[in-house]
């Protein structure tokens, strides 16, 4: 039992981590939105090498948890589902990538 | 998965993978045959006119053949803000060539276009991680000095056989590219373009 009283420091900042940013696949999409202002559902399956379904699983779960914003348009007649991180989203990635670095920084050499 | 990321290197694969359809290595050659064209003769300035509307047929391009296959995706200003450096130093370039006047210019411009076509292609290069760009950053940076052992007496004719040499090269390249993207990449169905479901 890891007593409470404790600072969050060292590997304990380990349970704070993101678990919607902290899945390998979500984490890819994420970074691929961030670098880009918007992109095409197309685009990140390219990029990420995910199948349609597991994409649109991955992509379901940032909008609930509003890190994305997506928008459905039509270009020449064809639906395009077009994505870009929300600010949350923006924020929550820059933290996390911070925490990561922390973290990384504590472990032992 | 505990590692940082590298999003510099995110960034260059996005961009290098818009840069596989060779467009733009077309576009640039037609935009130095162009500029070949009013070099040689400035009478046809009219046909610098052509270059915006060669960008604006690279884009509808890209709408017709490019996205369909690899998807969309719209540059952040962020990234815009790199290309400063190349408009700046553009603008020097073109302020030195005012300083030190024709009689120079009749002299060294060969070089001096080879330089300065070989200064943005370094630039493109290392901004968007087109490696091919460094080849051809070399090749402009060569060819400055085979015009000039080649040269004639007039220097503009000088100048714009230099670009009509290069420009086909490019505009080659870009073609090849070009068919190796269509075989490559197929064009999705309507369904992959739409993927997110409720």
């Amino acid at each position: 039992m890891v007593s409470k009283d404790k600072d969050k420091d060292g590997l304990h900042q380990i349970n704070d981590i993101d678990r919607i940013i902290h899945e390998p696949a979500r984490l890819m999409i994420l970074a691929y939105l961030y670098v880009v202002e918007s992109a095409d559902f197309l685009f990140l399956m390219r990029q990420t090498g995910l199948t349609r379904g597991n994409l649109s699983s991955h992509l379901s779960k940032l909008e609930t948890a509003e890190y994305i914003q997506i928008k459905k348009e039509f270009v020449d007649k064809i639906p395009r589902t077009l994505l870009r991180l929300s600010k949350m989203g923006r924020k929550a990635f820059q933290e996390y990538r911070k925490n990561m670095k922390d973290l990384l920084d504590e472990l032992p050499k | 998965m505990l590692s940082t990321i590298n999003l510099d290197k995110i960034e260059k694969k996005t961009f290098r993978g818009f840069s596989l359809d060779g467009l733009e290595y077309i576009y640039v050659g037609l935009v130095l045959t162009l500029t070949g064209l009013f070099i040689y003769e400035h009478r046809l300035i009219w046909g610098l006119a052509l270059i915006p509307l060669f960008y604006w047929l690279m884009g509808y391009l890209r709408v017709k053949y490019t996205y369909p296959r690899i998807g969309y995706a719209k540059l952040p200003p962020k990234t815009k803000e790199k290309l400063q450096p190349a408009v700046i130093g553009t603008l020097i370039a073109i302020i030195i060539l005012l300083i030190l006047g024709t009689k120079w210019m009749a002299a060294y411009f060969p070089i001096y276009l080879g330089c300065f076509f070989a200064a943005i292609s370094a630039v493109h290069a290392r901004i968007h991680g087109d490696r091919l760009w460094y080849i051809f950053a070399g090749i402009f940076f060569v060819s400055g000095f085979i015009t000039m052992a080649l040269s004639s007496e007039n220097p503009n004719l000088n100048a714009a056989v230099q670009l009509w040499c290069l420009a086909p090269l490019l505009i080659i390249t870009g073609l090849v590219r070009f068919i190796r993207f269509l075989r490559k990449y197929s064009i999705q169905s309507g369904g992959e373009l739409n993927g997110v479901e409720g």
